[in-house]
């Protein structure tokens, strides 16, 4: 259970929320371009340091101004860029190792970790295959595979899909979901993309301008749509072009 | 390095395939460069010119000759070990760290840079000199005379150096993606590892071409040297001395030892642009 209460402020912008996120569940962030997703995501992930608030993760404080701050490194954090930031200079069995190895395991037992890890999302045949050399689909899967290497305790995934081209979207959005199935933490999703959200979420939780506007399980919360962002929104997501 | 970027940039480029011939230049444009070519061609014609390159063997191994051969070796390859290993942290420090005035520091830095040697020379004499106060307790208390000494060189060949080392690996550390060294950081590495395993591979060409730069700088390094380690053979006499004071008395000895330094530094110059600056 990961019990966010986030109060911060940059520049002019002014992020205030609750977010509760239970363990097995995934629960989506969405909401128009500068209401916040991804700051949310650096309060959690420990880059951004809160103001005030407190951010509880299964009972252990990770940041509590002025007194409580937790290294990302202690944060038992995974995540997923929208651009993967994959290390260019590693092979994709080196990107998945990374964590294992920087949780002090040996050279060896951390490529046998992510040699099963990259197995387990499909990628054993590319071991050794340089990022830049991977289809976006690819790169994600290696992303995630680091990512869940690590054992987080919670999954953050940014705008996990937006990188990709529309044809080989709904084949990974699919791979996705049945990845997130089997992970027993907590996954907070980002995403603007409606079909993300039906395809991916169990909760949701509507930001605009820095506040939460609406939040609850996504059938509720698309039923009784009350913004006029997530009323386009449920409208772009049961329009047969977009879905 | 980024793995999606470049890709769209090039994507972006491609109309230009548009030309059917091959580009030539407007012939104003070709003439003065033939001219502006010729000025730096000359030169290295007319010295290869005046050597007298059957003699050279016996030119190049008489005693002072080699003495300043093996002395440069050596000046120029210390300032290129101490710049890397001074000039890596302070790189990092004017990339990433928010510091009062740095402008001005980074410029102080670079300072050598545009400074006559010479001038370097007198301030470093200045410094660390027998009669200034830092020079004299290094003397009397750790028994160091850095002035007529081989360290001198060494010090004054990494004064002119270090700021070429400097200015290349900030620029790489700028241009480094920070969000990569955030990912490895949320994935459990330590700020030490996360320099080691992370930043220090992807920066590497880079330190490698700021440290082969400091080394040709210092390995033709002359006012600072003569100024501030003085001129004594075998001991702070390095190539570029060795060929000012041979051009007097032994013109061809002076000539061969031109030609190694011209050889050295046009290789180190292609080999660099090739391997190092055209991907940077």
């Amino acid at each position: 259970m990961l019990r966010a209460r986030v109060d911060v402020t940059l520049g002019d912008f002014d992020l205030d929320i609750d977010l509760n996120a239970r363990a097995g569940r995934v629960t989506a962030v969405l909401g128009p371009n500068g209401a916040g997703k991804t700051t949310l995501l650096r309060c959690i992930a420990g880059t951004v340091a809160l103001d005030a608030g407190r951010i509880e993760l299964d009972g252990t404080v990770l940041d509590e101004p002025p007194s409580t701050l937790v290294a990302p490194q202690r944060r038992r954090i995974g995540e997923v860029h929208q651009d993967y930031l994959l290390f260019p200079h590693l092979s994709a069995l080196e990107n998945v190792a990374f964590g294992p190895r920087s949780a002090g395991l040996h050279r060896v037992a951390a490529r046998a970790v992510a040699r099963r890890w990259l197995a387990r999302v499909g990628l054993a045949d590319f071991a050794e295959a340089r990022p830049r050399t991977l289809s976006g689909g690819q790169a994600q899967r290696v992303a995630l595979a680091r990512a869940l290497a690590c054992d987080p305790a919670v999954l953050l995934l940014d705008e996990p899909l937006a990188a990709l081209d529309a044809g080989s979207r709904p084949q990974v959005r699919r791979d996705l979901a049945r990845f997130l199935d089997e992970y027993a933490g907590v996954t907070i999703l980002v995403t603007h993309d409606p079909a993300d959200a039906f395809a991916l979420a169990d909760d949701v939780v509507v930001l605009e301008r820095g506040r939460v506007v609406q939040a609850g399980e996504l059938g509720d919360v698309m039923a009784s749509a009350s913004s006029a962002y997530l009323r386009d929104f449920v409208a772009g997501a049961t329009a047969p072009t977009r879905a | 390095m980024s793995t999606v970027l470049p890709r769209a940039v090039g994507e972006g480029f491609t109309g230009r395939s548009l030309r059917r011939t091959p580009r030539r230049a407007p012939w104003a444009v070709a003439l003065i460069s033939t001219v502006t070519l010729a000025f730096f061609v000359l030169p290295l014609i007319g010295i290869a010119g005046r050597a007298d390159w059957p003699g050279l063997p016996r030119d190049l191994s008489q005693p002072v000759a080699l003495q300043a051969l093996r002395l440069s070796l050596v000046c120029s390859l210390a300032a290129a070990a101490v710049s890397l290993v001074l000039g890596t942290p302070l790189a990092w420090v004017l990339a990433r760290v928010d510091l009062p005035a740095k402008s001005l520091i980074r410029g102080v830095v670079l300072l050598p840079m545009v400074l006559p040697p010479v001038v370097g020379g007198v301030a470093l004499l200045s410094a660390f000199s027998l009669r200034s106060p830092l020079g004299s307790w290094l003397h009397s208390a750790l028994g160091i005379q850095l002035t007529f000494s081989t360290a001198g060189a060494v010090m004054a060949a990494t004064f002119v150096a270090m700021p070429f080392y400097v200015i290349t690996v900030e620029a790489a550390l700028r241009n480094l993606d920070v969000r990569l060294e955030g990912a490895a950081a949320t994935l459990g590495a330590g700020p030490f590892t996360v320099f080691r395993r992370v930043t220090l591979p992807l920066v590497a060409p880079s330190l490698a071409a700021g440290a082969v730069l400091a080394w040709a700088r210092a390995l033709g390094e002359f006012g600072a040297t003569i100024t501030f380690a003085g001129n004594i053979v075998g001991r702070t006499q390095t190539l570029p001395l060795s060929v000012y004071l041979l051009l007097e008395t032994d013109a061809d000895t002076a000539i061969a030892l031109s030609l190694v330094l011209l050889a050295v530094s046009l290789v180190v110059l292609v080999a660099l642009r090739s391997q190092w600056l055209t991907r940077a």
